[in-house]
Parts: C-alpha cells; sequence; structure tokens
C-alpha cells in the first residue's frame, strides 16, 4: 500500500515536472530562437528546418570597405579558387588565404550596432533615462494619488475617481494628435521633456494602489495619528512598507512599458539623438522586407539590461507579477 | 478619515507657476537655420529605413556636399502610418518639416479635406524647370490636382513584381515566366503537380514514379492577402475601383467577383497559397514555392538570401487590357516653411528628380525612375543588361494607373484586405462544399457597402 502511493506520488511528481518542462521549453522558445537566428546568416534565417548555423564561406572585399560577402567555392585550383557570389556579383579567383570559414556570425551584432545612427549606444542611454525617470515618477505619483483617495476626505472624491478611470478607457493613438499639440505649443517636441513628462502618472498604477491600500484599516491610520506621526510620517513609515507587492507590480510594468514603447517616441522626437532603442528596431524592418538576422541580433542585446535586471531583482518580480492579480 | 480643506488660492497659485513654466518652454517656431558653414538647413521627414534608407542617406549626403546653399536634414519617422500621423499633427500645430514623403490620400487631406493649404502649389516651380515634361506620364497624373495645382513630385515609386524560379521552370522545360494570369495558373499546376520539395536535400526536383507519400509538391504560388492584386486583375479584365468622382467603389462588380475568383480558384485548386507577412518572401527564398507577387522592392531585401537563379518580371495581365498599378509615395513642400526654405526644398526636390539621381536610386532599391530620359543614361543601360529581371517595375511604367486618392481610400484598403482575407478563410477550408462564387459575392457587396460609407464619410 504504501508502495504504491510511493509509485503514484512519483508518477504525479513525473506528471507535472514533465508539463513544466513543456511549458518551460514554450516559453523559451521564442527567446532560444531569437538567439540562434542572430548568429545566422541572412540565407540561413529563412530555413525554418535548421536550428543552428552551419559553417559558411566568406571572402574580404579589401577594395571595397573591407566588407565581408558569403561565397561558395564552384572551382578550386589548389591555392587559388574561383567564387560565386550570393548577391549580383560576378564570379571571381581569389587567393584561398582570403577565404574565411564562419559558423557563428557574431559580426551581426556589430553590424546590427552601428546601423543606426548615432548609434544604439545612445538609443540605451535615452532608453535607460527615460524608463528610470518615467518609473520613479509614475510611483511616487500613484502612491501619492491612491493615498489621497483612501485616506482623505474631498470635494468630489468619487467623481474625480471614476473621472480617472475613465481615461483609461481611451486609446492612446486617439489622444496622439491632440497630445502632440499640447507638447508643441510648449515647446517640448524633441526633448527628454515630451518622453518623461506625460508618462509620469499613470491611472493604472492609482487603480492598483488604491485597491490595495482600501484594504488596509482606516484604524491603523487613525491610531498613527493619534500616537504623533504624521500624514507623510503614515505614508512613508508603514503604508509604503505595507505595500510592496503593488508598488513593485507598478514598477515593472511602468518599466517594460516605458521601454517597449515605440509610437510615443517617434512622434514626440525628430533627432535620431532622441530615440530609443524600440525606434532602432524599427529601423530592421520594412514594409518591403526585414533583416531578420540582424533585427533578431538587436532584439537580442536590447532585452539583456531587461535579462540583468531580472536576474538581479528575481525574487521582487516574482513577488510583483503575483501581485498583479490584486483584487480590492 | 481626515478632512482635506481645500486652499483654492494655493491651487490658483500652483496653477499659476505650472502655466509660466509652461510658457517659458514655449519655443519659437519657423526661424531660418543656418549651419556653421552658412546653408540653410531643410528638414525632410521620411519613413525609409533599413538597406534604403542607407541609399537615401547616401544620396542626401551627396546632395549636400555638392552645393553651398542648403543642407538637408533627414529625420526617420519608423514607419508610414506613423509619419502620416506625425505629419497631420506637426500641421496642426504648426511645427511641420519642411519636406514629407506621404501617400496621396494625406496630401488630399492637407490640400483638400483640410479647409486650407498646408503644402505649396509646386506650378510656379515646376513652370520653370524643363525637367517636368520628361517626368513619366503616370506621375504627372498622381502630382496633379484639382485646378492643375502641382503639390508633390514622385519619390519613391514602385510596382508589384513577379519573383520566379529559374531552376523549377528548367525542370519543366519552361523557357519563359508566365505572361497572364492564365498562363500563372497553367504553369503553377504543372509545378505543383510535376515538382517536389527533395527530402534529403530540400531542393526542388521533378515528381518520380513511385513517390514517397510524404513527398511536399511544391507550391506554384504563394501570396499574402493584398488589395493592391485584386485592383490590379479587376482594371485588367475592363473594371474599374470607383465611379468618375471617387465618391462610390464598384468592388461588388462582376468583374470583381471574377478577380476574386481566380485567386479563390487558385487555393482551391491547390496550386496557390495564402500567407501572412513577409512569409511569401520567405517561402520563396527557402524554394517552396516557384512564383510569388510582391512589390519590385522587396527583390532588395531578397537577393542576399537567394541561393539559387531566381528572375523578377512584371506582375501577370489580364483579359482585356495590360494595366498595372504604380504605389508608394510623393514628395511635397509645406507651406508654414519660410520663402527661402521652400526654394531649398525645392531645389532638393528637383536635384532628386534629375535623371541621374534618379536612375541612381532606382538601380540601388529597385524602386522606378521617374524620369524618362533616365532609362537613356549609359549607366541605367548597363545596370539592365547586368541585372536580370531589373527592368521588371520599369516595363510597367507605360501602363500605370492610380488607385483612388481620397484620403479616405486608406480605410477602404482595410475593409477591401478584410474582406478577402474573409472570404479566402473560408473557401480554402477543405470541408467547405458551397458555391465560392456566391460566397465572394455576397461579401464584396457587404464590403462595397462599407467602403461607401466610409467614402461618404470623407465627401461629407
Amino acid at each position: 500500500m504504501i508502495k504504491s502511493n510511493k509509485k503514484l506520488k512519483q508518477a504525479k511528481s513525473l506528471g507535472i515536472h514533465s508539463l513544466l518542462i513543456v511549458g518551460a521549453f514554450m516559453m523559451a522558445f521564442p527567446f532560444l530562437w531569437m538567439m540562434l537566428t542572430s548568429f545566422k546568416s541572412s540565407q540561413e534565417v529563412i530555413n525554418v528546418d535548421q536550428w543552428f548555423p552551419k559553417e559558411k564561406i566568406y571572402w574580404q572585399d579589401t577594395k571595397k570597405g573591407n566588407e565581408d560577402f558569403q561565397v561558395e567555392i564552384i572551382e578550386d585550383y589548389g591555392e587559388a579558387a574561383k567564387i560565386k557570389f550570393f548577391i549580383r556579383r560576378d564570379p571571381i579567383i581569389v587567393d584561398k588565404s582570403q577565404l574565411t570559414k564562419k559558423t557563428w556570425l557574431f559580426s551581426n551584432f556589430a553590424k546590427a550596432w552601428n546601423k543606426v545612427q548615432p548609434s544604439f549606444g545612445r538609443y540605451f542611454v535615452n532608453t535607460i533615462v527615460i524608463a528610470v525617470v518615467v518609473t520613479a515618477g509614475q510611483v511616487m505619483t500613484s502612491i501619492l494619488a491612491a493615498y489621497a483617495f483612501v485616506f482623505f476626505q474631498f470635494p468630489f472624491k468619487n467623481y474625480i475617481f471614476t473621472l480617472f478611470l475613465a481615461t483609461m478607457m481611451v486609446p492612446q493613438q486617439v489622444l496622439l494628435i491632440p497630445n502632440y499639440l499640447i507638447l508643441s505649443g510648449l515647446g517640448w517636441i524633441d526633448t527628454y521633456m515630451a518622453l518623461i513628462i506625460p508618462w509620469l502618472a499613470g491611472v493604472f498604477g492609482i487603480f492598483l494602489l488604491r485597491q490595495f491600500f482600501v484594504q488596509i484599516p482606516m484604524e491603523l491610520f487613525e491610531a498613527a495619528i493619534i500616537d504623533g506621526c504624521s500624514k507623510w510620517g503614515f505614508l512613508f513609515r508603514i503604508l509604503i512598507p505595507l505595500s510592496k507587492p503593488p508598488i513593485i507590480t507598478i514598477s515593472i510594468f511602468t518599466f517594460l512599458g516605458s521601454w517597449n514603447s515605440l509610437l510615443w517616441p517617434l512622434v514626440v522626437t525628430n533627432s535620431q539623438e532622441m530615440r530609443t532603442i524600440q525606434v532602432g528596431l524599427s529601423y530592421f524592418s520594412q514594409a518591403e522586407g526585414t533583416e531578420w538576422e540582424l533585427l533578431m541580433a538587436a532584439s537580442a542585446f536590447c532585452i539583456i539590461p531587461l535579462i540583468v535586471m531580472y536576474i538581479v531583482a528575481q525574487k521582487h518580480f516574482v513577488q510583483g507579477e503575483a501581485g498583479a492579480g490584486l483584487k480590492g | 478619515m481626515q478632512v482635506l480643506k481645500v486652499n483654492y488660492k494655493k491651487i490658483l497659485s500652483v496653477l499659476f507657476i505650472v502655466a509660466l513654466v509652461f510658457s517659458l518652454g514655449c519655443s519659437k517656431k519657423n526661424e531660418d537655420v543656418y549651419t556653421e558653414q552658412g546653408k540653410l538647413k531643410i528638414k525632410f521627414w521620411h519613413a525609409m529605413g533599413g538597406i534604403l534608407g542607407k541609399v537615401l542617406d547616401d544620396l542626401i549626403a551627396e546632395y549636400n556636399q555638392s552645393q553651398d546653399k542648403y543642407e538637408v536634414h533627414t529625420e526617420f519617422m519608423g514607419r508610414y502610418d506613423i509619419l502620416e500621423q506625425k505629419i497631420i499633427a506637426s500641421v496642426m500645430a504648426e511645427n511641420t518639416p519642411d519636406i514629407a514623403q506621404m501617400y496621396e490620400g494625406v496630401t488630399m487631406f492637407l490640400t483638400r479635406d483640410k479647409g486650407e493649404e498646408s503644402l505649396i502649389d509646386l506650378k510656379p516651380y515646376v513652370d520653370k524647370w524643363d525637367g517636368y515634361k520628361d517626368i513619366f506620364e503616370v506621375f504627372q497624373r498622381n502630382s496633379t490636382y484639382d485646378e492643375g495645382k502641382i503639390y508633390s513630385l514622385p519619390f519613391n515609386k514602385s510596382f508589384p513584381a513577379m519573383m520566379y524560379n529559374k531552376d523549377i521552370l528548367k525542370l519543366l522545360n519552361i523557357a519563359s515566366p508566365p505572361k497572364t494570369w492564365a498562363e500563372l495558373r497553367t504553369i503553377g499546376t504543372r509545378v505543383h503537380k510535376e515538382v517536389v520539395v527533395d527530402k534529403e536535400t530540400s531542393l526542388p526536383r521533378l515528381r518520380r514514379e513511385k513517390e514517397d507519400p510524404d513527398v511536399v509538391p511544391m507550391m506554384g504560388y504563394g501570396f499574402v492577402v493584398d488589395p493592391w492584386t485584386l485592383e490590379i486583375m479587376l482594371l485588367q479584365n475592363g473594371g474599374e475601383m470607383t465611379n468618375k468622382d471617387e465618391s462610390q467603389v464598384k468592388f461588388d462588380s462582376d468583374v470583381s467577383i471574377d478577380a476574386m475568383k481566380f485567386l479563390v480558384d487558385a487555393v482551391r485548386e491547390g496550386w496557390a497559397y495564402r500567407t501572412q507577412g513577409y512569409n511569401h518572401q520567405n517561402d520563396f527564398s527557402a524554394q517552396k514555392v516557384a512564383f510569388i507577387i510582391t512589390s519590385s522592392v522587396s527583390r532588395k531585401y531578397m537577393e542576399r538570401k537567394l541561393v539559387f537563379p531566381f528572375s523578377v518580371a512584371p506582375i501577370p495581365m489580364g483579359k482585356k487590357k495590360d494595366v498595372s498599378i504604380v504605389s508608394g509615395t510623393n514628395i511635397s513642400v509645406f507651406s508654414s516653411s519660410t520663402k527661402k526654405r521652400q526654394d531649398g526644398a525645392w531645389d532638393f526636390v528637383k536635384w532628386f528628380n534629375s535623371p541621374e539621381i534618379t536612375a541612381r536610386w532606382a538601380m540601388s532599391t529597385f524602386y522606378v525612375p521617374t524620369r524618362k530620359s533616365s532609362l537613356e543614361l549609359p549607366m541605367m543601360k548597363k545596370w539592365l543588361k547586368e541585372t536580370e529581371g531589373g527592368d521588371a517595375a520599369m516595363l510597367q511604367l507605360p501602363i500605370g494607373e492610380l488607385e483612388p486618392r481620397s484620403s479616405a481610400w486608406y480605410r477602404c484598403r482595410i475593409v477591401l484586405r478584410a474582406s478577402m482575407e474573409k472570404i479566402l478563410s473560408i473557401v480554402e477550408k477543405a470541408s467547405f462544399k458551397g458555391d465560392s462564387r456566391e460566397i465572394i459575392s455576397q461579401n464584396l457587396k457587404a464590403d462595397t457597402a462599407k467602403m461607401n460609407k466610409e467614402l461618404k464619410k470623407y465627401i461629407n
């Protein structure tokens, strides 16, 4: 009896683990595919049956800016070889010492990095500055607004909150032109102000925190005040430490939203110096075609900061994601 | 619960300070800006990224070096739809660039729908320019608006082109690609029946007598649903897209239904298939399909991936007349620019449409040149000789037609595309046993009404 129970437990555990492994693989697959594609040649990326890059022959054209061309040897003459190009160019005979074999194309990363002007480095700086300031600002304003909505009484409180919620129903596209007009009137187009200030407050954060704060007993607030704690003291010493999960949730969503934003930075900036990484990525995908290997290489290095952030704050991420399901 | 005392004086003072800060932030607009070398800066918004953007940037750098009066500064706007939104917003905010590329719908919005002309009429400049009569006739029609006004000149213009795998034609002993849709059907069917994808090599080969039942047949024609194709087929078969004043579309006509039925039958017969995004390009590159129709410019992105002999031909022709439809944007100059900058903008537009530059633009991107004389340039002749299928788009210049230019047309196109998708998703199911013509007719009629509603909104 004990034995069969043990076996049942083992089978159950095996089943659960198998499911989890399949789930984990499904989640990791797009990432894995992106990484593998980023090392492939443009010919290899379209072959869906080929998982890993294969060995390829390259010839460097020293007369034309040292550009690397993938070639194929069509005739071997010992020390020299006749090579065929994969682009419109006549075959030529070259010394074999000029040919190099490559499998994993690390050069895709350098190509993608240098393809945009001024460089992805600048885009990274912009994106990090914007994402960090917007996240900090939005968390701060959300806390303050939610605090007021829950713990204080003021005229039209519920109406104002409903009005706040109503703004969530308006799609960003509809507001694009009016917002542009305001920013243009302020002379903020093509500045950090346009990229940061409109996002310093977010209704989602206010809503989420308000729903959390209403669960905290009012008696706690009143007791703190009676004991001589100031309103700010209650906020910083009691309320914020108690509200870590929703605050982390808001931080994650705001940071990711800011990191992945494309439409807004494109609309409110003009110069390349003010652009963000998502705008850089859009450079590789156009209406007429896509440079997949470069797009994947650029995507790979664009998510590195997010991965580092995830590794560093893994515990809080899990806490934060769990907090997303929070209800009032 | 604490009751907050509302201090209106405090609120008003905060608002006043905020307003003051905001007003200090307001920038001065519309001033001429000069470079350190004393050149007048001309701002140009475009949406050309990747390989095409690089070609454009190189050409513009050349323009900037070629003279000492103006310097064109490009600003990349990511995608056409975002560029369009931004142009409209910038016009309303009176914060426009000097030049921008745009589709005719936007040109119409900015010159007619908006009630005032946000773009300048280039006619006074064109009248003093001997190059205009050398512009291809289809582009002259494209640039000319009510009362003979010219609000734009051609910029990046393309035609659809048929890319084909020469190895597959060779296997079937077929000397030349299909010239008509009927020929495409015949050859496409043969490809599907007689050619397979070899399991070992993934290369095309002829079907053997004793064949593995799991062998993958080669597809004849792969396509993404695009109103462009249907519109061309409709015109080729003697139909019309709209009535004369472009107030009503005619996609519910018998000719339109016939055109759609060709695509439906192709899918139901098995030799053609519809796909999404860039998958037709990817499948062609992976030698899974013999023919695809795509923008002539897509070749620029694809040719680096093609490890087999391929070529490009014009889009197949129909039953009644040889027609194709030109696509791509034009370039316009904004009226909010100062006269000096408008002069500079015109100088650049004229330069870009000079025979040599338009020829080089075409040779580097597979867009079509805008000047007739560019085809006579020795460099163009040499390029055409060396580039098989390089003329696929250019051959369609004499038969080029235009899409309706109403600013509502973009929304009509979305409706038409959705209609085509819906029809194909119904009839391509193996379980579908009904009358495909009936399905096409019902859907096109219903969606024609929707499109007419969109056009009516625009007219009103």
